[in-house]
């Protein structure tokens, strides 16, 4: 076999790997808002870290619970890189009732592990700010719940927004390997 | 120093800094995959179209989106009916658009400066029948009521009648009246058959009035298909690509919002007085396939509804030259990878 030719095929391998990573956006709005331990995070303290950014709010019944849970499920099968190299933000819509004694519980009813999941409140400008940058619609209806968009974004080390999950019902699996990508880049560096 | 060299003459150095390049894709003469984020668009102002129909819901629910695409001004030109749609995508007036499929290719076949950038949904239209029937087949013979000759409900009825093995030049007697009166000449068995267009259908099973015969949502081969797809006027995308695609991606994101969450997506509308009516917008947005726009192959409803049209005599062109003219599929392929359910 000839070196050109062991060449062109890693070439080859290379850039299908390439055109397997995930697409690049644009910069993942920035923000600063107060984590369950009642500090102050900025989304750019997290560069270096591969991020799930996603909204919810602690007394939601329905459906926030089923995205917890599942980013729970994915938080375990990440295992060691989790905190090091991924870290999960879950951003409340409900800045009102959602203190961070509130989702302190939240996350700890959650099983979350604070080194690589923080909770996120501040005012409801803060929030309502960030939301509408992620763009996220939500609503206080007249049963007193919060209608609101599921989204959940995927940011890679340098802050980009890579993909975004709709609803609640992704694979994920897929995320998995969504965020697992982001892991290889990180060490690529 | 002795295997620096090698009989094709390269040397290690050169090996390592082709390997080290073959991540760019150098070696193949291709552009590196890895690039920076979309820059901003190229526009800061976005036209898109607001009729009584409400099955174009999702262009209303990416609003916000598309602010956050970057566009400052969001316009919406108001038309009547989903019949005006073609005309300003063809003209400009609107830079992008959901539109029935069939309407955009008989728009292509008359050369107007259209591009079809992805699917959006199958199943808009219902056709009601004033008597129960069986099949299509037995509207030989008979009147149905559209807005216009070559409007949307016309181009639907004339490919599914192509389809049946009916003429219809010969086989069906067309009136046509502004669809209140449509409604109201089946109420009362004046007509055999109206095409209803959201909100129309939910309003008249809710008024009990005709029968379904077909509901394209659900019946084949028409569930098989794209109804509306998303569509721009074609300059707007070859001066402008990255606002084209950013503007696709809120409205396809918006289409998921509509299919995901209908209860939200139809409390924003009303919210935003884009329709008074939250029961009904909300049933519209559960009774029409929004997750479907990542799933169908876009060219095949082309090529399904062209064949139709061609057996009619209403197009001159080949499915093969309406979807070389008409279509560009770039922007979805990139946008089915950032955006996942």
């Amino acid at each position: 076999m000839s070196l050109k030719f062991l060449v062109a095929m890693l070439a080859l391998a290379a850039n299908l790997a390439a055109e397997e990573s995930l697409p690049r956006i644009k910069p993942a709005p920035e923000f600063t808002l107060t984590t369950q331990d009642g500090k102050r995070l900025a989304l750019k303290e997290l560069r270096g870290k591969a991020l799930a950014i996603t909204f919810i709010y602690a007394s939601c019944a329905d459906t926030c619970p089923l995205l917890t849970v599942k980013m729970a499920g994915i938080q375990d099968r990440l295992g060691v890189v989790f905190g090091q190299k991924v870290y999960f933000l879950s951003i409340t819509v409900d800045a009102e009732h959602d203190t961070p004694k509130v989702l302190k519980r939240y996350a700890e009813a959650h099983r979350a592990n604070s080194a690589g999941w923080a909770f996120l409140t501040g005012t409801s400008a803060e929030i309502g700010d960030v939301a509408k940058r992620y763009g996220i619609y939500y609503k206080r209806n007249s049963r007193g719940d919060i209608d609101h968009t599921f989204l959940t974004s995927l940011v890679d080390q340098s802050g980009t927004l890579r993909v975004q999950y709709m609803g609640v019902r992704y694979n994920p699996d897929e995320m998995l390997r969504d965020l697992q990508s982001l892991i290889r880049e990180i060490k690529a560096r | 120093m002795s295997n620096q060299h090698n009989n094709n003459g390269w040397t290690r150095r050169k090996f390592l800094s082709a390997t080290a390049l073959a991540g760019t894709g150098a070696l193949l003469g291709r552009q590196p995959q890895v690039i920076a984020a979309e820059p901003p668009p190229e526009t800061s102002r976005i036209k898109l179209v607001q009729t009584f129909s409400m099955c174009e819901a999702p262009q209303f629910v990416a609003e916000e989106l598309l602010h956050d695409e970057g566009f400052t001004e969001v316009d919406y030109v108001k038309r009547e009916g989903p019949y005006d749609i073609a005309d300003v995508l063809a003209s400009g007036e609107v830079d992008i658009s959901f539109h029935f499929a069939a309407r955009l290719i008989v728009r292509l076949d008359r050369g107007d400066p259209i591009t079809i950038l992805a699917g959006g949904h199958p199943g808009c239209y219902e056709l009601f029948t004033a008597r129960p029937m069986r099949t299509l087949r037995d509207l030989k013979g008979g009147t149905i009521a559209i807005r216009a000759v070559g409007g949307p409900e016309h181009v639907f009825l004339v490919s599914m009648a192509a389809y049946v093995g009916l003429d219809p030049r010969k086989d069906i007697t067309w009136v046509t009246h502004p669809a209140p009166t449509s409604i109201d000449l089946l109420a009362h068995g004046k007509i055999d058959a109206f095409m209803g267009f959201p909100p129309q259908p939910q309003d008249l099973r809710a008024r009990k009035i005709g029968h379904v015969l077909v509901n394209s949502n659900i019946d084949r081969p028409w569930s098989q298909y794209y109804c509306c797809m998303v569509a721009a006027h074609r300059p707007f995308v070859q001066k402008t690509p990255i606002a084209a695609k950013r503007a696709l991606r809120a409205i396809l994101k918006a289409t998921d919002i509509c299919a995901l969450q209908p209860d939200n997506a139809a409390r924003f509308l009303v919210d935003r007085e884009r329709t008074p009516r939250y029961d009904l917008m909300r049933q519209v947005l559960k009774d029409i396939s929004y997750t479907k726009w990542r799933d169908f192959d876009p060219e095949d409803t082309l090529r399904f509804y062209a064949l139709r049209l061609y057996e009619a005599g209403m197009i001159k062109q080949s499915p093969k030259q309406i979807i070389a003219q008409g279509t560009d599929w770039s922007f979805l392929k990139e946008l089915k990878k950032e955006l996942k359910t």
